[in-house]
């Protein structure tokens, strides 16, 4: 099934936001230490980017890349909410379907998802995670959009649990919740 | 008509009889006709020391028991009112002018005892109550009038077609009636007039009786060839077990005795995939064998050469070079000319029920001793490819060079040494297939002997070859954790008491077998775990899928797998495909599948193309805009593609999407291509199946190479929704245990 998609959002330069991008917060990913993740309130939108210097040998002269997610400025609730969850007795009635990997609700307008992965955490360890997911956007790339799968922002299980991200999408929706953005 | 069986040598074996006798071959014909057809007009009495009484009651083994006595001679038949002379090249009974065709026992036995008088013959029985009393018959020979042209009043003619309307050329034929003798040879229309024959009843025969022996002594040629070749594959393998028994230690590990040895390996794993390939519908031996059978059939009608002037223009070229290739030969050896020869020359040969059922017996034979596979029954078309294959070699490289070229030739060496006896025994076969005979028909009534030829016979369909389901070792599924462990603590003490390595449990046929109907049977699954992450962040605080090895283990196999191969961690690990750490400790996660269902909502599936496919459609429905790119890149032929661009990856790539994007677009490839690959890569995510997924469910050993794979198990590919920890799974802080955690210790084998 295939969702309708909303126009591409423009990719900003974490580093130098324009104006209206209220910094939230700043977390790196242990097993992809290339550059941080930057968070981004701005209207009524969760905008996380990461902008990297990519260098491909000594005949390439280099280029900064940018990926960048956006979500419903609700999404840092909706995911602490919906990750629970999967942790439930599987026959418990909020629990995540017997037999589903991912559960996709709508949160202010556009429709969410958190899936399972068995390498969300990294491909070369084999380290499994969690994604949070826009399935009314393509993942998308200051190299041009991939307009064959949905948003999904890929987090391992250990930077999730140990390592404080998810406490930090708690941080992010309590701040929200208290009117700081 | 009426004839006389006689024991040659026995009872009323005379002199006077000689002439009477007919030729083996024809006296088989008659034989079979009679028993076949039954009385009509014609009439054999019975050997008066045969003891047949009475033919008409005589039960089948009994009827072919003559049929057999007649072939070779022991009995012979004797026409009780002409004179045929049909043991004889002249029309002079003595031992000069005896046909050179005859068999041995006969020869033999005329050479060295000439029989003499009227009465008994060599060895009169005396003694026998039941011999009768001693007869003469009035055998004598009338003369025989040369045919005496425009004065003799019969003629007859022969005219002898294939189903196509042209001639069955140069055929010899025989005419004979009491008076006349006359051979020729059919013309180039398959017709021929005899005129000038003095008597009114003759007997027309198309082809001479003479292949009957040439069919059965190449049969015999053959058959005594798979016997041999039978025995040497079996030294040669008690050879290979004896070196191997001398490797050491883990060598021995999960080599089959066979792949320790290249050529062994090309020869036996080309046949052994084949048999099992040819049971799959989709295996592309299979299709290019049937493209060749659609072009057989479709011209089967036509004469003698025709066949190959239209198969050549049919059968697509590329098709021909595909099939060619398949079998191991390069497309430059092997002409379409060639192959159509060579398939009706292997067609031919499996009409001959004797030497079908023995090639079914050689294959089966020589792939049991190969593989300790059992088969309760090998379809023909295995039997096929190995004649045809044979055929092809001894044809386009000569039958000494054959044998020679079985390092490139997948399974052609086998039988290629036997080529030129198919050769032999195809003509004669052949020639034997277009015999007619009219026996003793009124010319004064028909004199036209017309008869059109058989077509060829039906081409070879391939047939799964069956394995027997014996053959398959049982599988080990313990109903608890506790019997489990028992059983791996009592593989490693056999292990041990044995001083090697246990070989595979499976063979790779068994294997596929077992991917193909998963582990819905097994209660338990494993998995290979380093000892840290099961007490990352404390003791048993680990959850299974955590890092491990070489990023592998994700993926898992069934207890059964690697129940044999006890509780070793280097032989498990090679067998999982993970690559083994020499300082590191493991231990096995033996899993309750159920269980795991259970409490972590465990999706656990074979990881083939098909399933993962189905996977990603069936649970992600929504991340994917395209579900049609997802099937295309699980696919053996963009694995190709995948892999070379995999493994030149930066190691910055793999951590981050946009560098990954950056190199691939730097590679060249377009939006497409790139989106592919992301889609693909995305499998890789979601699933585990890196650039090594075979896509047919098994891991390959550690130990064997891409060409020539040797697969070690049935993986598993399992997915915790709700991942818990060591102490949760074994029920350390209560509730049900539903993990166990076994140490995984060496073997020192003394390497």
């Amino acid at each position: 099934m295939a969702y309708p998609k909303l126009p591409e959002w423009p990719i900003i330069d974490p580093e130098d936001p324009p104006e209206g991008y209220h910094r939230v917060t700043k977390v790196m990913n242990p097993e992809d230490d290339t550059a941080p993740w930057h968070c981004f309130a701005v209207e009524r939108h969760l905008i996380f980017a990461q902008k990297v210097w990519v260098k491909l040998g000594d005949d390439d002269p280099g280029e900064f890349v940018t990926a960048q997610y956006e979500f419903p400025i609700g999404a840092a609730r909706w995911f602490v909410e919906t990750l629970k969850r999967f942790f439930l007795d599987p026959d418990h009635p909020n629990a995540v379907p017997r037999g589903a990997i991912t559960i996709e609700e709508e949160v202010d307008g556009e429709t969410l998802g958190v899936t399972r992965g068995a390498q969300y955490g990294s491909m070369l360890k084999g380290i499994p995670g969690y994604s949070l997911d826009n399935v009314n956007r393509f993942e998308h790339t200051t190299l041009g959009p991939d307009d064959n799968w949905c948003q999904m922002f890929k987090m391992g299980d250990p930077w999730l649990f140990e390592q404080g991200l998810l406490d930090a999408f708690k941080d992010i929706a309590e701040r929200h919740e208290r009117g700081e953005f | 008509m009426s004839y006389q069986l006689y024991v040659t040598g026995g009872y009323g074996f005379t002199e006077r009889i000689l002439p009477s006798l007919l030729h083996p071959s024809e006296a088989v014909s008659i034989a079979q006709d009679y028993f076949s057809r039954g009385y009509q007009g014609a009439h054999i009495e019975p050997a008066p020391d045969a003891g047949f009484r009475v033919l008409e009651k005589a039960s089948s083994s009994e009827r072919q028991g003559i049929l057999d006595a007649l072939q070779s001679g022991q009995l012979v038949l004797a026409r009780q009112d002409s004179a045929p002379f049909g043991l004889f090249t002249e029309r002079n009974a003595s031992p000069d002018h005896l046909r050179s065709d005859l068999p041995q026992p006969l020869v033999s036995r005329l050479r060295e005892r000439w029989p003499t008088g009227t009465g008994g013959g060599l060895t009169i029985r005396s003694d026998s109550l039941h011999a009768p009393a001693t007869q003469d018959y009035q055998l004598a020979p009338e003369p025989v009038a040369a045919p005496l042209p425009g004065k003799s009043p019969y003629k007859l003619t022969i005219e002898y077609r294939w189903p196509d309307g042209t001639g069955v050329a140069d055929l010899p034929f025989q005419v004979g009636t009491d008076l006349d003798g006359v051979t020729g040879t059919l013309n180039h229309q398959g017709s021929a007039t005899v005129e000038g024959l003095n008597g009114r009843y003759a007997t027309v025969r198309l082809g001479s009786s003479a292949v009957d022996d040439a069919v059965r002594q190449e049969r015999n040629t053959i058959t005594a060839g798979l016997q041999r070749l039978l025995e040497q594959e079996r030294r040669e393998t008690a050879a290979r077990e004896m070196v191997y028994q001398e490797l050491l230690g883990y060598e021995k590990g999960l080599v089959s005795t066979g792949a320790l040895f290249q050529g062994a390996y090309d020869a036996g794993m080309g046949l052994f995939d084949f048999v099992v390939g040819v049971s799959d519908l989709s295996n592309t031996t299979k299709t290019l064998l049937d493209g060749l059978n659609a072009a057989w059939a479709a011209h089967k009608e036509n004469g003698a050469n025709s066949w190959y002037e239209t198969f050549r223009t049919l059968y697509d070229e590329s098709r021909r070079e595909r099939w060619v290739r398949a079998i191991g030969f390069s497309p430059s050896d092997i002409s379409s000319e060639d192959l159509a020869k060579a398939y009706e020359l292997a067609s031919m040969v499996m009409t001959d029920e004797k030497l079908r059922t023995a090639l079914k017996d050689f294959t089966t034979d020589y792939a049991t001793i190969q593989h300790h596979t059992e088969y309760t029954y090998v379809g023909g078309a295995v039997a096929f490819e190995l004649v045809l294959a044979g055929l092809l070699a001894a044809t386009t490289l000569g039958a000494g060079n054959a044998a020679q070229a079985s390092s490139r030739i997948r399974h052609a060496r086998i039988l290629a040494g036997l080529g030129p006896a198919f050769g032999r025994f195809v003509e004669a076969l052949k020639l034997q297939g277009l015999r007619r005979v009219w026996r003793d028909v009124d010319l004064s009534k028909n004199n036209h002997f017309k008869d059109e030829a058989s077509p060829r016979p039906e081409g070879v369909e391939a047939e799964p070859a069956v394995q027997r389901t014996t053959g398959r070792p049982k599988k080990a599924l313990p109903q608890s954790l506790g019997e489990a462990k028992k059983i791996l603590q009592d593989a490693r003490a056999a292990i041990i008491a044995n001083g090697k390595a246990p070989p595979p449990k499976y063979t790779q046929a068994q294997l596929h077998q077992i991917a193909a109907e998963g582990f819905g049977d097994e209660k338990y699954i494993v998995r290979l775990v380093e000892e840290p992450h099961i007490n990352l962040n404390g003791p048993n605080n680990g959850r299974l899928g955590k890092e491990g090895p070489a990023g592998v283990q994700i993926w898992s196999t069934s207890f059964d797998q690697i129940a044999h191969l006890d509780t070793d961690p280097k032989l498990i690990s090679e067998a999982m495909g993970v690559n083994f750490k020499p300082g590191a400790k493991y231990k096995l996660a033996i899993v309750d599948q159920a269980d795991a269902v259970k409490y972590a909502d465990a999706e656990t599936i074979v990881p083939t193309y098909g399933n993962l496919t189905k996977f990603v459609e069936d649970k992600l429905p929504g991340k994917v805009e395209n579900p049609g790119l997802v099937k295309d890149v699980m696919t053996p032929e963009y694995s190709g593609e995948y892999e070379p661009l995999i493994s030149n990856m930066p190691p910055a790539a793999w951590k981050n999407p946009q560098i990954r994007n950056a190199y691939l677009r730097k590679a060249g490839l377009g939006q497409d291509e790139i989106k592919k690959f992301n889609t693909r890569i995305s499998i890789q995510d979601n699933t585990g199946a890196n650039e090594h997924f075979t896509g047919n469910g098994l891991t390959k050993t550690t130990n064997s190479t891409t060409e020539h794979p040797v697969y070690g198990t049935v993986e598993a590919f399992s997915l915790h929704k709700n991942p818990k920890t060591f102490r949760q799974m074994m029920g350390i802080e209560g509730g049900t245990q539903w993990v166990e955690l076994v140490d995984l210790k060496p073997i020192n084998f003394g390497a």
